[in-house]
């Protein structure tokens, strides 16, 4: 680029000057080959096709890409021109990607009621690390990268992998994504100690799958949407994860947070309450506003600064944001577990360290009640 | 699928054809928010107003003033949109320091997409009027140039002279140069949806948001996949929009001519995103006064016009950084240059080895830089080397990097070392086929692209900036 002496002529690929060995063609032409194509691909690719068509907008065009693409899929299978797309998935190492799982969990308590949790807060430390795990929607994103750069400073905290944020996901479109089924797998080896969750801000809309029902707001919505909430609280905390669910922040759109958002914050908080000791409901709206009002773009930070804490599109958040709400839930895992005894160890009376392994550096996990014991306390809960 | 069909059936009527197309551009981008139409609508009127005073003005004094107008206005408009928060924000934490209060109503300021494309376009359109080296055309033919849909987002940015000729010239719809226009699609589909999507979800992101969080291997492969990554993104959506406007019967010019097989940092911004570094060279390094006025102006230009390149990326000390040490290098390469002129030596004899060597030199240097394009903030980008830099962490487990990931950093790499003539012999061949056998080709790499690409894809890099 800088030398005005000399200038090269500018670059050009050989497959961009016009080659007389290339064929040009009439427009009817091509429009053949768009169209076989577009039908070649669609047939080729109908599985995925019709996982998307799920996934869009409710509406009749829904309906219509839902129809076509059903077609479509129930052609390409019988033909067996889904065949190369399932042995490619195989080989990428992504097989199921395109199922469609509509099923949602009901709340199961009291139906385990065998389940004892420990009444005193499960101790950890750097020989016996929390194990955590980081997902959600998009929110769940920026906030989740956060915490996991923070939480190695407690000494105790283990992230398990990266942020599993899946854009525009929620619980009320399980054809898009599946959370429960998803979390339930993520969850199945009993290895999770605390999961922190962010949903909730692509759920203000009609309930499709299994139990789908509008619309949004209804009472029949709302016992629905509870139904779903508590399904994946419950199926969560029976494998002996804690369950740190964060609510929906302020939106730049305040009508939208205040109709919509403010109620289903309200459901959320409402089933954890149900279930103390399993799921806290982390509200960050406290951080996330200036002295107790509504969104705020910019706020104080150290230093006398003044960061912008959300992106322009009002609703994620960038960094500065993202750190306050990763300290807001680390501030309650705190309050839930004991991160801190590990740095002051029980000592004799000559003043040196217990050196055996005591109760509270264990992770006690939730335990079955041995038969002919009454029920306990765990099962109260509807 | 609407607009190509009725793009051709009205092509032998400019009139229509330029009404039509206009109509379908301003819907594109007003499909991410109609008041952005307003705003690309306002900045078309007002650079053709001036344009036309710059044509018409009579005397050299008059002429300039109506330049100083265009120049202010444009770059006006686009620090207002782009760079207010930035500045308002870093002045008032440098007063609220300084312990002067200070805490003014910053307002939210959406950032309408591809504002930093329309406006150097629209600044080329004034200033080779100014320079007399174009003539404005009419107020259609340059809303046209300026909304053009397959340019507007993201480039290449296109100067007056090559488009708007186009505009009013006669497109044959028999004579469509449909296989080179398809061919360049599914390229840069793949390079997009697979190349790009899977080194972005798995390694990529993870690595530069918690960086401490991972091993040296793990930081090293991220490095690299987001030099391939940034490539793959942009130069996959820069195929897609030559093949688009190819199909509308319009060239554009190349915007990447295989950026990582340059031997120097020089090389390199001939073949990077091609359309950016002559529009910086024409209408910022050489106005400045290029390498003409000796050496010292000349490394002040060089740095100047990477910075300032830096920053057209965005308000962040992160791209000043970037464009830092792309203009150190090429102080550098410079200094080296002149100085063995001066001393009347040879250049060095071009062996492969030397040019491996070259390469290997500038790839590195140009994925350091990238560290600073892609991090957050400082902070991240010390976090990156640090732990790249720490032999301990060299030993820890690296889960990300997986066969996926290299796959794809091979298929970027290998990409740009395919030879020229391959290419057009492919596209030739691939003309020669039947309609039915082309469609059914494509079919098949359409297979291939949805299925490998992880699902949800992430927007194009660029239409950030």
């Amino acid at each position: 680029m800088p030398a005005t002496k000399k200038l090269p002529p500018t670059p050009q690929h050989a497959h961009e000057i016009d080659d007389p060995a290339r064929h040009t063609m009439a427009v009817g032409r091509v429009l053949i080959v768009m169209v076989t194509a577009l039908l070649v691909g669609a047939l080729l690719n109908a599985p995925g096709l019709r996982k998307t068509a799920f996934g869009q907008p409710l509406g009749w065009q829904r309906d219509v890409a839902v129809f076509i693409a059903d077609r479509l899929n129930d052609v390409s299978t019988t033909l067996l021109l889904s065949e190369p797309r399932a042995g490619i998935q195989v080989l990428a190492g992504r097989s199921g990607d395109d199922n469609v799982d509509l099923s949602l969990p009901s709340p199961t308590r009291p139906a385990d009621p065998d389940i004892v949790w420990p009444p005193t807060k499960i101790a950890f430390s750097p020989t016996k690390p929390m194990r955590l795990a980081v997902a959600g929607d998009s929110l769940s994103i920026t906030p989740g990268e956060s915490l996991i750069n923070l939480v190695p400073g407690t000494g105790v905290i283990l992230p398990t992998g990266e942020v599993d944020g899946r854009i525009s996901t929620g619980l009320a479109r399980p054809e898009i994504f599946n959370w429960p089924a998803h979390l339930n797998e993520k969850l199945a080896g009993g290895e999770i100690d605390a999961l922190v969750l962010t949903l909730g801000s692509n759920d203000d809309q009609a309930l499709t799958g299994e139990g789908g029902v509008g619309p949004l707001l209804s009472p029949e919505w709302e016992t629905e949407y509870r139904r779903r909430v508590g399904g994946l609280m419950d199926s969560v905390t029976n494998k002996g994860t804690k369950l740190f669910w964060v609510g929906v922040p302020f939106m730049s759109n305040n009508e939208r947070y205040d109709t919509r958002y403010q109620f289903m914050n309200a459901i959320v908080r409402s089933e954890a309450e149900k279930r103390p000791g399993k799921v806290v409901y982390v509200d960050t709206n406290p951080v996330l506003s200036i002295f107790g009002g509504g969104y705020s773009q910019y706020l104080p930070g150290p230093d006398n600064t003044f960061v912008q804490v959300r992106t322009g599109d009002g609703i994620h958040f960038t960094r500065a944001g993202g750190d306050l709400v990763a300290n807001a839930v680390l501030k309650a895992m705190g309050e839930t577990f004991d991160l801190e005894s590990w740095k002051n160890p029980p000592t004799t009376k000559a003043g040196s360290p217990v050196t055996t392994t005591t109760t509270n550096t264990t992770s006690p996990k939730p335990t079955k009640k041995s038969p002919g014991k009454s029920p306990g306390k765990s099962g109260k809960n509807k | 699928m609407i607009v190509l069909p009725v793009s051709w059936l009205l092509m032998p009527t400019r009139q229509r054809w330029k009404l039509f197309i206009l109509a379908a551009s301003y819907f594109f981008y007003g499909y991410w928010d109609w008041r952005f139409c307003l705003l690309i609508a306002g900045a078309t009127v007002a650079n053709q107003v001036l344009a036309t005073a710059v044509f018409r003005a009579e005397n050299e004094r008059t002429k300039r003033a109506w330049l100083i107008a265009a120049v202010a206005g444009n770059l006006g408009m686009l620090a207002y949109f782009k760079y207010y928060g930035f500045f308002v924000s870093s002045a008032t934490n440098t007063l609220n320091q300084l312990g002067i209060d200070f805490s003014p109503t910053i307002i939210n300021v959406a950032l309408p997409v591809g504002i930093s494309f329309f406006t150097f376009q629209a600044l080329s359109y004034v200033i080779d009027t100014y320079r007399g080296t174009f003539t404005p055309g009419r107020l259609i033919d340059f809303a046209v140039f300026l909304s053009f849909f397959p340019h507007v987002i993201a480039g290449p940015i296109v100067r007056p002279a090559e488009f708007m000729p186009q505009i009013n010239a006669a497109h044959d719809p028999r004579r469509v140069d449909a296989s080179r226009a398809l061919f360049l699609i599914t390229i840069g589909l793949f390079k997009k949806v697979v190349i790009a999507n899977i080194l972005a979800t798995q390694i990529v992101d993870p690595v530069f948001s918690s960086p401490q969080q991972h091993s040296g291997l793990e930081v090293l492969v991220g490095i690299y996949a987001y030099a391939i990554q940034i490539y793959a993104d942009f130069s996959g959506y820069t195929d897609i929009a030559i093949g688009t406007a190819l199909l509308l019967g319009f060239r554009f010019p190349q915007n990447f001519d295989n950026p990582y097989t340059a031997t120097s940092i020089q090389d390199f911004w001939r073949r990077w995103h091609m359309t950016l570094s002559r529009w910086l060279r024409d209408y910022l390094y050489i106005p400045l006064g290029g390498n003409q006025r000796g050496k010292w102006s000349t490394y002040r230009n060089l740095m100047l016009t990477m910075v300032l390149g830096g920053l057209w990326h965005g308000a962040a000390w992160t791209f000043v950084i970037w464009g830092a040490i792309h203009g150190s290098f090429l102080c550098g390469e410079h200094f080296r240059r002149t100085r063995r002129e001066t001393k009347g030596l040879p250049d060095p004899v071009d062996t492969r080895n030397r040019r491996i060597v070259s390469r290997l030199i500038t790839f590195n240097v140009v994925c350091v830089a990238w560290v600073f394009f892609r991090a957050e903030s400082l902070e991240n980008a010390g976090n990156i080397f640090s732990q790249l830099l720490t032999p301990a962490h060299w030993f820890d487990a690296s889960p990300l990097v997986g066969g996926m990931v290299l796959f794809a950093i091979a298929a970027g790499l290998a990409e740009q070392y395919i030879p020229r003539d391959a290419w057009a012999r492919a596209m030739a061949r691939f003309s020669h086929l039947t309609p039915l056998v082309q469609g059914t080709v494509l079919g098949v790499c359409l297979l291939i692209i949805n299925t490998l690409g992880p699902r949800g894809v992430a927007p194009f890099i660029y239409f950030q900036f």
